[in-house]
């Protein structure tokens, strides 16, 4: 049906209706509403063909979303189906989010795996603490943070609405409690490692570079 | 994602290290059961303090101590080498100082060591030339000079263990504290018994009062041993903890053995304190699980982790 550039269109994060907790993306064009299907990073083939079947054979409404690095299939719903809490628009760029889930994801693993459950139990209930202080989405209870911990950043689906003050805050904290439960700074080379994953990751690193917390994390 | 395993950047890998470590531990448990026995002699001795001529004096040959404490100089060396490698390293998991102080208290108990061992040969060869004439002004081994060295071990030990918990989120659980409790207070009476209980009574002189500060220092490793390992199991700083905990027992095990033995020792009996005893091999294996211990955290915190859950 479409195939679109990141400027045609507008995408807002809406509060799902099955999972309060959780913002899905919604991509709007021309009046119309489309959510995510499916992720493909820079592989535009196989998001070609998705969106042809979806089209040709399934006569679906899809949006083929182009982005630098990153194809998306986006298919058509009815926004009164979905409670149009929209929220604000402000939250940081995705990739944003994305690569600070990378981080706080690495970071929690080598806790996890250096001094073991115990202490990485410890970790989740300071962290936690922290986040419910900032009034973080989707950090309400110890299970919304094991989701958050346990989500596949590279799908944007289900990333949180974090902006960047929040993730600002957020690489702050992280580096000051890793410390003190590792004793060292290694982790921060696990961690930026782990942003490789990120097709962004060098605007990611680059982000890292110019804010103050970020500097924390080179 | 996967990402291929580095080697640790040191020329020697890890693993060399750990067999060299067992087969040299190997070969000194071999060494002290096979060929402890007392073979040279019978000496007849007249030390200054008996009333009689001591007959039937038999005693370990040379050959035998010089060998010992080739074992023990070399395990020492090692590991107290190993320790302050990771000293070294940015990098370590339990922290640098910790390193630090156990390398440092290694080292300094092998220069204590060796001490030892010299006043120890000048000991026999004191006894056994003097014969029956009378040896008068014989070498004390106990306390003596290289008890200064083995008290430094012990506030370097301590130290550097302390630093280990100093600092961090330990958390445990009130049974595993428990535990600890059980440990330190089992340690103790041990300790208490083979002071003061076994032989001697309870006196104190400089002697009795450098039993009670190693003692104590065997405990509190293994207090802070026990701490670690319980507030880290499953994961890989358990691993290393876990070795130096049972250089801990092992250390806590020879320091109570030599105590009974200085305790139970009477030369006007033919009995003196001959070091060299087999349950001194646990001297050895306390320093070779330190040195093992220390490489293996080496490794562990050289390499990346390299871990997702997600595929």
């Amino acid at each position: 049906m479409f195939i679109l550039k990141r400027h045609d269109v507008e995408i807002v994060n809406v509060q799902n209706p099955q999972n309060k907790d959780q913002q899905i993306p919604i991509l709007q064009y021309q009046g119309q509403t489309f959510r995510l299907l499916n992720m493909f990073g820079d592989n535009r083939d196989e998001a070609l063909a998705l969106w042809r079947d979806l089209t040709d054979n399934k006569g679906k409404a899809c949006v083929l979303l182009e982005e630098p690095q990153r194809f998306s299939v986006w298919g058509r719903v009815k926004l009164d189906q979905i409670h149009t809490a929209a929220t604000d628009t402000s939250s940081a760029g995705t990739y944003l989010v994305q690569g600070c889930l990378l981080i706080l994801q690495a970071v929690y693993l080598e806790v996890e795996d250096i001094l073991g459950t115990r202490q990485a139990g410890s970790f989740k209930q300071d962290l936690l603490k922290f986040m419910q202080q900032g009034k973080f989405a989707q950090s309400e209870s110890i299970n919304a943070l094991e989701t958050v911990l346990s989500i596949n950043p590279l799908n944007s689906v289900q990333i949180p609405n974090w902006d960047e003050s929040k993730l600002q805050l957020l690489l702050g904290e992280l580096h000051r409690l890793a410390s003190s439960y590792l004793g060292n700074d290694s982790f921060v080379d696990t961690a930026v490692d782990a942003l490789n994953e990120l097709p962004e990751s060098a605007s990611v690193i680059a982000w890292l570079q110019k804010t103050p917390k970020g500097k924390l994390w080179q | 994602m996967s990402r291929a395993k580095s080697p640790s950047p040191t020329g020697i890998p890890t693993q060399s290290i750990i067999w060299a470590a067992i087969g040299w531990a190997t070969l000194a448990l071999m060494f002290y059961l096979f060929l402890s026995a007392p073979t040279d002699g019978p000496h007849i001795i007249k030390p200054e303090e008996c009333n009689k001529v001591v007959k039937d004096l038999i005693v370990r040959p040379n050959w035998y101590r010089y060998g010992t404490y080739l074992f023990q100089t070399v395990a020492i060396a090692f590991s107290g080498i190993l320790c302050l490698r990771n000293w070294r390293s940015p990098k370590i998991i339990s922290g640098r100082n910790v390193w630090l102080g156990l390398g440092l208290g290694i080292l300094s108990w092998g220069i204590g060591n060796l001490i030892f061992g010299y006043l120890d040969f000048q000991y026999q060869s004191g006894l056994i030339a003097g014969g029956a004439k009378g040896a008068a002004n014989l070498v004390k081994t106990f306390p003596s000079i290289a008890d200064i060295f083995f008290t430094a071990t012990y506030v370097f030990l301590s130290w550097g263990m302390a630093m280990s918990v100093i600092g961090r989120r330990l958390n445990l659980y009130p049974k595993q504290w428990g535990v600890v409790g059980a440990v330190g207070f089992i340690g103790i009476g041990l300790a208490a018994y083979v002071t003061f209980g076994a032989g001697g009574g309870f006196t104190l002189d400089t002697g009795k009062i450098l039993n009670i500060v190693y003692a104590l220092g065997d405990i509190w490793l293994l207090i802070v041993a026990t701490i670690l390992l319980l507030a880290f199991w499953g994961g890989k700083a358990a691993q290393s903890w876990r070795l130096l905990g049972s250089a801990g027992i092992a250390m806590f095990f020879s320091d109570l053995w030599f105590n009974y033995s200085i305790n139970i020792s009477d030369i006007c009996k033919a009995k003196p304190y001959q070091s060299g005893e087999p349950a001194e091999f646990f001297w050895i294996l306390a320093f070779i699980l330190w040195g093992m211990a220390a490489a293996l955290e080496f490794d562990l915190s050289s390499r990346p982790t390299g871990r997702s859950r997600r595929s």
